[in-house]
């Protein structure tokens, strides 16, 4: 009983915790402008690509490296139709097409496991990156487009939202039965498809729902810049710092990679302003400790400490 | 996960959320109440220039700054272009006590950060100069794309922007549009001041037939049709035209392939490790065109250091020479005394960067206030000397062709000159390029 | 005819450079299970060191490989002594471990970057060595040295492995390190002393490749790529897939190069993706 009425008022504390958070994200444009939007923007932008990374590489174990390729996908959506259609139905255009495209580049990748699976996607980043410079050199003649801008405000809200539809889907993927499956094919790929899940549909169809918030967030940056070429869509860049900022976060559940592209960007900003020389020996050594003494990430090491505070009852891993 | 782990987990997300954006709302309300007030004197100065009699501005110092490449695949520009350039200006102007606005002497404090080479990075930087920092002046960060994403920011924050290094024909659509009112393009590029010059030079030596090796990049691809364009004007036949990639680890194939068309001149556009391996090539090949020009890098004192005698007789996109006027000499000497050798003196912007910056000093001081509009028409209508020039001038809001110290460069005797067809040539052209001198 | 023969030539040599590049990450891979990301961070280190000790006491760019070599050595193998067998141990699977260790090389790929432009700058820099050709068949001296180190250091190391006590250990890690230890081989020694040969050959390809390439504090990542798609098209481990591989990716280049070469990077690309999909582990992948 007592833990029950404990659990429940947890709990409400909790909703309303997050409710308010919420709240700020959503009328932060009132209340201020300029670089902490921008910042913010930054920070939803890694949230986003962090969480739409762990969707499939989390429960599968199949370590992507394709971020980019959709990103950058996004990228010349915005610049090939901005402009000419509205914004919003920008960033959906950038979506289907890159589920569209995930689907493909997953079926193709059916038979790779592990690190060749991982090099695979990171290639891929770079072929594309390669044949849309070539293509751009012979069709275009030239190297980069223009591309339209958007308000600061505008895009603020624009990846918020995706932010927020970008969480909930991860949970719904995740209480899914692909989900489970995607889980169980993580655990023992073989034994899965013993069990009668498809492992195919089940891989493909996941990897390709992740790829849709990479390819919208790329859409919506995109009109953050006016200019853009091949190098800056297509940055493996953009491939490694979600992996990095999932685990260091910690990858148990979707708290993790949001957390850790946070306190990733935050952290990284005040090291980067702060010893601009230093800054990546800085940044390196803690990369180096925090696997050393946190290699659960901060979500491990908060649920720790929260264990200790909760009167160390045996949290289930 | 239990029941409880989970609501534990979104009670830590949510804390550390609000925590964050709680520190980060707290943070800008209390720089924006202290900006306001900055904000009302600036616009007070403004109005005042209506009236031609200015109060000098409260503050005691000026604060200038930059998202520059400290690190990543950017950052020999830092190292070697505008980064010396800009350091050492500060350097002087408080040497001398600073920029006089309206009667107060000024001095000037840097604040650079580092856009780690990172578009983003670099976009957000320069956002916080200007809106959280509030910094009084910002310069430009390295390379074209990013030159072109951060006159776009600048102007929507009205605040001046010159080019660093970077500047390209697309940009000039922009300008001509008038979008970009606080956009001042300082670097020459291909199409109305390099191209020409060397279709003149190549055309006054006799030279009937090119190639063109270009990297499949802005640069590469701008010089490439430009040098289409100008090279047939002067009657000169291209016979080769090759795109490489950045990461190109072999050019023997392609350097036989010109070498079987025997063309007069040979152009490499491209970047410096390119640029080397060209250069080693043609050596190992025993192949020496009779003209041969370098894009970036060929300009630096390195360059030229790296390949000792068989530099002699190479031409280069620039330029300037000591030899231009003794302003420019007496540059050359102060920027080898900074930056403790001549091994980083870049003799095609070093000369300009610190131009731009002479004239935007100037133009404060005639303006008289810190005011972004104020200056910036200044900027656009007046002329006055620098180091490059007597006459220094922006037309379009960019830097007149007749202000330059030059277009084109060749070493000789390991001293850089200018070999423009023109008044601004200080040494005749070497035509043909003595062969390369014989392997060690 | 003479074409062909050009493309040849040029391919063996970029592709002796290739393997030469890659072949320390796939015996960091294959047995002590460390994907390096700071692979090319100690080429760098490698090429910087011996264009310094040329510079600073004119030492011979390939004597200079009996000190950047030993030095890479020492560095790898404390580093595995410290961090990467740490991480083992905290690991509960293999699997988490390559995780682990991947995002603790990223760490040391910034750490490396950082404190050579602390020290050399970011300067791009070069000097010429042995820039000439054996003439007819126009074979560029500098690159032909570089291929024949690698034809000995692969021969050595094929030698060490398949005829040493301690290459047989090595070899016995790699296939199942519980066993290994069952039969005595100090599994952390083995694992320790394969880290730092695998870094050694990082900095023995820095240093040769300074001997023709231009080189700059920035450029450890590219070499990483390059590292890594050879040997995963080799199969991870296999340091003959290593060789096979990076004679393939240099063939490829080198005709490309020739008709076409602004397609070379897409030609990469393209044939380890198609070599890939063919053989899912890799040319010597069983």
């Amino acid at each position: 009983m007592m833990k029950a009425k404990q659990m429940t008022r947890d709990k409400g504390i909790t909703l309303a915790l997050l409710a308010v958070a919420f709240l700020i994200l959503a009328l932060l444009p009132q209340i201020t402008s300029g670089y902490i939007l921008t910042l913010l923007i930054d920070i939803l932008k890694f949230a986003v690509l962090t969480v739409g990374w762990v969707i499939f590489s989390g429960p599968s174990g199949y370590m992507s490296l394709a971020t980019a390729a959709f990103y950058g996908l996004g990228f010349y959506i915005a610049a090939v139709f901005s402009g000419s259609i509205p914004f919003s139905l920008l960033i959906l255009l950038a979506g289907v097409s890159s589920f569209v495209v995930a689907l493909g580049v997953g079926a193709l990748t059916l038979r790779l496991r592990g690190v060749y699976f991982t090099i695979f996607t990171f290639a891929l980043v770079l072929l594309v990156q390669n044949v849309v410079l070539e293509v751009e050199r012979v069709v275009t003649q030239t190297r980069g487009r223009f591309v339209e801008t958007v308000s600061t405000e505008g895009v603020y809200y624009a990846i918020f939202i995706v932010f927020v539809l970008t969480v909930v889907s991860a949970v719904l993927i995740r209480r899914s039965r692909y989900g489970l499956a995607l889980q169980s094919i993580g655990e023992h790929e073989e034994a899965a498809a013993h069990s009668g899940i498809n492992v195919v549909w089940t891989k493909v169809l996941t990897f390709a729902s992740s790829a849709v918030f990479m390819g919208m967030a790329g859409a919506i940056i995109a009109t953050r810049r006016t200019y853009i070429d091949p190098y800056i869509a297509f940055n493996l860049n953009t491939s490694f710092l979600p992996v990095l900022m999932a685990m260091f976060g910690g990858m148990g559940n979707l708290v993790g990679p949001v957390l850790g592209a946070a306190l990733f960007t935050y952290i990284g900003e005040i090291l980067l302003t702060r010893f601009p020389d230093l800054y990546m020996l800085l940044f390196g050594v803690v990369l180096i400790l925090s696997m050393l003494f946190m290699p659960n990430g901060i979500l491990g090491l908060a649920q720790g400490i929260w264990r200790k505070m909760k009167g160390g009852g045996r949290a289930p891993a | 996960m239990s029941q409880k782990a989970r609501w534990g987990n979104l009670a830590i997300l949510s804390m550390v959320l609000v925590a964050l954006v709680s520190l980060a709302v707290l943070a800008g309300c209390g720089d924006s109440t202290t900006t306001t007030t900055a904000g009302t004197t600036a616009t007070t100065a403004g109005t005042d220039t209506t009236d031609t009699t200015m109060a000098p501005p409260e503050q005691d110092k000026i604060v200038i700054g930059a998202a520059r490449p400290l690190s990543g695949g950017l950052s020999v520009f830092e190292g070697n272009n505008f980064g010396p350039s800009y350091k050492l200006w500060v350097e002087d102007v408080n040497a001398a006590g600073g920029i006089n606005v309206a009667g107060k002497m000024l001095p000037i404090e840097l604040k650079i950060y580092d856009d780690q080479s990172d578009l983003d990075t670099s976009m957000r930087l320069l956002s916080k100069l200007m809106e959280e920092d509030k910094v009084d002046f910002v310069l430009a960060p390295a390379s074209t794309a990013f030159l072109f994403a951060a006159a776009g920011v600048a102007n929507a924050n009205k605040y001046i922007m010159m080019s660093a290094e970077g500047g390209a024909t697309s940009l000039e659509k922009e300008l001509q549009k008038g979008t970009l009112p606080y956009f001042f393009q300082g670097l020459n590029y291909s199409n109305h001041d390099q191209m020409p010059a060397w279709a003149d030079i190549l055309k006054e030596a006799g030279a009937k037939t090119a190639a063109v090796v270009y990297l499949d990049d802005l640069h590469g691809i701008e010089y490439q049709a430009q040098a289409a364009v100008f090279l047939s004007a002067a009657g000169i036949e291209i016979v080769q035209s090759t795109p490489i990639p950045g990461d190109i680890k072999d050019m023997t194939s392609i350097l036989k392939q010109i070498q079987d068309k025997d063309p007069d001149a040979v152009a490499f556009f491209a970047y410096p490790g390119q640029n080397i391996l060209a250069m080693q090539t043609m050596m190992q090949l025993d192949y020496s065109p009779r003209a041969v020009l370098i894009g970036p890098g060929g300009a630096s004192q390195w360059f030229a250091n790296m390949f000792g005698d068989a530099i002699d007789g190479v031409m280069f996109e620039g330029a300037w020479s000591a030899n231009s006027s003794p302003e420019a000499k007496a540059y050359e000497e102060s920027l080898t005394q900074f930056m403790g050798s001549s091994d980083n003196v870049d003799h095609w912007g070093a000369l300009i960067y610190r131009s731009q910056l002479e004239f935007f000093q100037q133009a404060i001081e005639k303006a008289g206030t810190l005011d972004q509009d104020v200056i910036a028409e200044v900027m656009r209508t007046s002329h006055f000397p620098t180091s490059m020039s007597s006459d220094t001038f922006y037309t379009n809001q960019i830097f007149d062709r007749t202000s330059y110290a030059g277009q084109i460069g060749q070493w000789q005797g390991g001293v850089a000159e200018v070999i423009d067809v023109g008044d601004k040539r200080t040494a005749a052209p070497i035509y043909p390029k003595p062969a390369w001198p014989a392997a060690q | 005819m003479t074409a062909l023969r050009d493309i040849l030539i040029t391919g063996l040599l970029l592709g002796g450079l290739f393997a030469l590049v890659s072949v320390g990450l796939t015996l960091q891979y294959g047995v002590a299970r460390v994907l390096n990301v700071a692979h090319g961070e100690f080429i760098m280190v490698g090429a910087f060191l011996t264009f310094w000790l040329l510079g600073s006491v004119s030492l011979n760019p390939l004597l200079s490989l009996a000190i950047t070599g030993p030095a890479a050595f020492i560095v790898g193998f404390i580093l595995h002594k410290t961090l990467f067998r740490r991480l083992m141990h905290s690991s509960p699977s293999l699997d988490i471990f390559e995780g682990r260790s991947m995002l603790a090389s990223f760490g040391l790929l910034y750490v490396v970057q950082n404190l050579a432009r602390i020290i050399w700058g970011s300067d791009v820099e070069g000097y010429t060595f042995l820039n000439s050709t054996i003439t007819g068949a126009q074979i560029p001296l500098n690159r032909l040295v570089a291929l024949a180190f690698v034809v000995v250091l692969g021969g050595a190391f094929y030698f060490f492995l398949a005829r040493t006590r301690l290459g047989k250990a090595i070899r016995a890690s790699a296939q199942s390190p519980s066993t290994a230890q069952l039969m005595g081989v100090e599994i952390n020694n083995v694992l320790a002393i394969c880290f730092g040969l695998g870094l050694a050959l990082a900095a023995i390809a820095g240093s040769l490749l300074s001997t023709f390439f231009a080189i700059q504090t920035t450029m450890g990542l590219g070499y990483t790529v390059i590292a890594m798609v050879v040997v995963v098209m080799g199969g991870l481990g296999s340091i003959t897939g290593a060789m096979i591989g990076g004679i393939i990716l240099g063939l490829v280049s080198s005709t490309v190069t020739f008709f076409h070469p602004s397609l070379t990077m897409i030609a990469y690309y393209v044939i380890f993706i198609v070599l890939l999909l063919a053989r899912p582990k890799g040319i010597m992948g069983k």
